[in-house]
């Protein structure tokens, strides 16, 4: 497959204006013969929303959705939005295909500590689900969900195929580490443990200092980078690898199949 | 060494703070910096690091001296500009602060340094409606944390790249940017008066300071813990101390609540809203 990872800034809570940006790469991902497109988490509506939040939430089924749903006729379209359901809002991912609305993920693990604001802000989501697609078991994570080993677990217990995370990670480093270290880390164990792929999608751009870092990757079962994009550059980086090697991973190592005869419910 | 821990990636870092120069300039529609240049260190590197950001033609650098600067400080400065490229302009503030010092007797030295320095800050903010530029502020972490910096004064600006590395930090990519060799060299001070050295009037020296720093505030020491690396109690309780103090110069100004919705309390939004 070709999947399109477009680690994009966004104004932060102006969705008509990023809805633009985003279609327009939606256009260049289809014009490169591109399967998927992947944004990253509330590349809709900027990450540090505060107060904005309900300014910018959204039904799954909003009719502003509408251009992008047609669009994924000819491709699948994956990016963070801000849902409003019930009075409350939750950090969510849409995921289209065909010309459908065919997953809407809430993220789970809100992070509260150090700058994050999200538990203030958002719902969190119940379920982790995995969803078939032409690919192969698509799991969807929102960033902090990758630092749950409970989020993990479903992914792997779901024997998950290709995982994306769409994120919006703040920079940081010292002198013995840097933040895009931990991304990778957390993936190469995943992907290699679970024999699945992972895609990584990263917002790049600047909200009151807080630099988000980009350094969007697509790693293989082996927990190799197959491409990453640059950091802080806005950029869509192309990635093709052949999903069907998943089978070959889990075959190798077959982790799931043990773990589903030792505790066989 | 326990400054070791201070160490940084410069690559990596000046990229980051050249992205932030350029990305919170230009998404305001502006694309213009004007700042103080000093001569010191800590202005010398926010000019290399705009000049990277913006190009050498949307900087302007403004040297601010008063009658008892030394003139090493404006010779410094012009070497950071002929270095660069970047606009420059010299505008001494001895008439202006004069006039003001001149309606006060015995003026303590404190004072006068305050003065200087919220002259300094009239001079770029007026220059920034000028040229439709913003004022990039130079005050380093270490001295926002002592709160060692004039409130509205040097410690005023628009946008800041370099209020999250501590001096020793600056010195690491201050010699990143090859910097001029007097600049790299000489003892900082403020030079608000004849003499002045920051490490004299603060009375420890900048490594220890951040070592201390660190380890209080990103490392979540207790001063105790602290203690046990090797300093005085006396010293790391009187740096914990100036910090406490000195928070209100570190924020905008508090208001009394009334409404249901009162700015910064429950009125919340990032300044880059809508941007």
């Amino acid at each position: 497959m070709k999947v399109a990872l477009c680690q994009i800034d966004t104004i932060l809570g102006k969705i008509d204006r990023n809805i633009v940006k985003i279609s327009n790469y939606v256009d260049k991902a289809i014009y490169d013969k591109c399967d998927m497109v992947v944004f990253p988490e509330l590349a809709l509506s900027g990450y540090g929303l505060r107060d904005l939040v309900f300014d910018v939430a959204l039904k799954s089924d909003d009719s502003f959705f509408d251009e992008v749903k047609q669009k994924s006729k000819d491709i699948d379209i994956v990016f963070g939005y801000v849902e409003e359901d019930g009075g409350y809002t939750y950090n969510s991912a849409l995921y289209f295909s065909k010309g459908n609305m065919v997953y809407n993920y809430r993220k789970n693990f809100l992070p509260d500590y150090g700058m994050f604001e999200e538990g203030r802000y958002f719902a969190s989501g119940d379920t982790i689900d995995t969803i078939e697609t032409d690919f192969g078991k698509v799991t969807l994570f929102i960033c902090e969900d990758s630092f749950h080993i409970s989020a993990q677990d479903i992914a792997f217990q779901n024997n998950t195929d290709i995982l994306i995370i769409l994120s919006a990670s703040p920079f940081w480093m010292d002198s013995k580490s840097i933040k895009p270290d931990l991304w990778k880390s957390v993936c190469s164990n995943f992907t290699q443990l679970s024999g699945s792929y992972a895609i990584f999608a990263n917002r790049v751009g600047f909200e009151d200092g807080v630099g988000f870092f980009g350094n969007s990757f697509v790693m293989d079962t082996d927990g190799n980078i197959i491409k990453e994009a640059k950091m802080f550059k806005e950029e869509m980086l192309i990635v093709e690898f052949d999903e069907r090697l998943v089978l070959k991973a889990k075959s190798k190592m077959p982790i799931l199949k043990n773990e589903v005869a030792r505790y066989a419910y | 060494m326990l400054i070791d821990k201070l160490r940084i990636d410069c690559n990596i870092v000046a990229n980051y703070l050249i992205e932030f120069t350029r990305q919170e300039i230009l998404k305001t529609g502006l694309k213009k910096a004007v700042l103080g240049l000093s001569g010191g260190i800590d202005s010398s590197l926010v000019a290399y690091i705009a000049k990277e950001a913006l190009g050498k033609e949307n900087v302007y650098g403004i040297m601010m001296p008063y009658k008892s600067s030394s003139k090493e400080s404006l010779s410094d400065a012009m070497k950071v500009v002929e270095d660069t490229g970047i606009n420059y302009k010299i505008f001494e503030i001895t008439k202006p602060a004069d006039a003001y010092i001149g309606y006060f007797e015995d003026m303590s030295n404190v004072r006068k340094g305050n003065v200087f320095a919220r002259m300094r800050m009239i001079t770029l903010f007026d220059h920034s409606s000028e040229l439709n530029a913003l004022v990039v502020g130079t005050s380093n972490k270490t001295e926002l944390l002592l709160g060692y910096g004039t409130w509205y004064g040097d410690m005023a600006s628009c946008l800041n790249p370099i209020g999250d590395l501590y001096k020793n930090q600056i010195y690491q990519l201050a010699r990143y940017f090859k910097l001029p060799k007097t600049i790299l060299e000489k003892k900082p001070s403020a030079d608000l008066w004849v003499g002045q050295s920051d490490e004299d009037e603060l009375g420890f020296s900048y490594d220890d300071a951040d070592v201390i720093l660190y380890h209080l505030f990103d490392l979540r020491y207790s001063v105790d813990e602290v203690t046990e690396l090797g300093f005085s109690k006396e010293l790391v309780s009187g740096i914990y101390e100036r910090v406490r103090r000195n928070q209100f110069k570190r924020l905008p100004p508090i208001i009394a609540k009334i409404s249901k919705r009162t700015i910064n309390i429950d009125f919340r939004y990032l300044r880059d809203w809508g941007l």
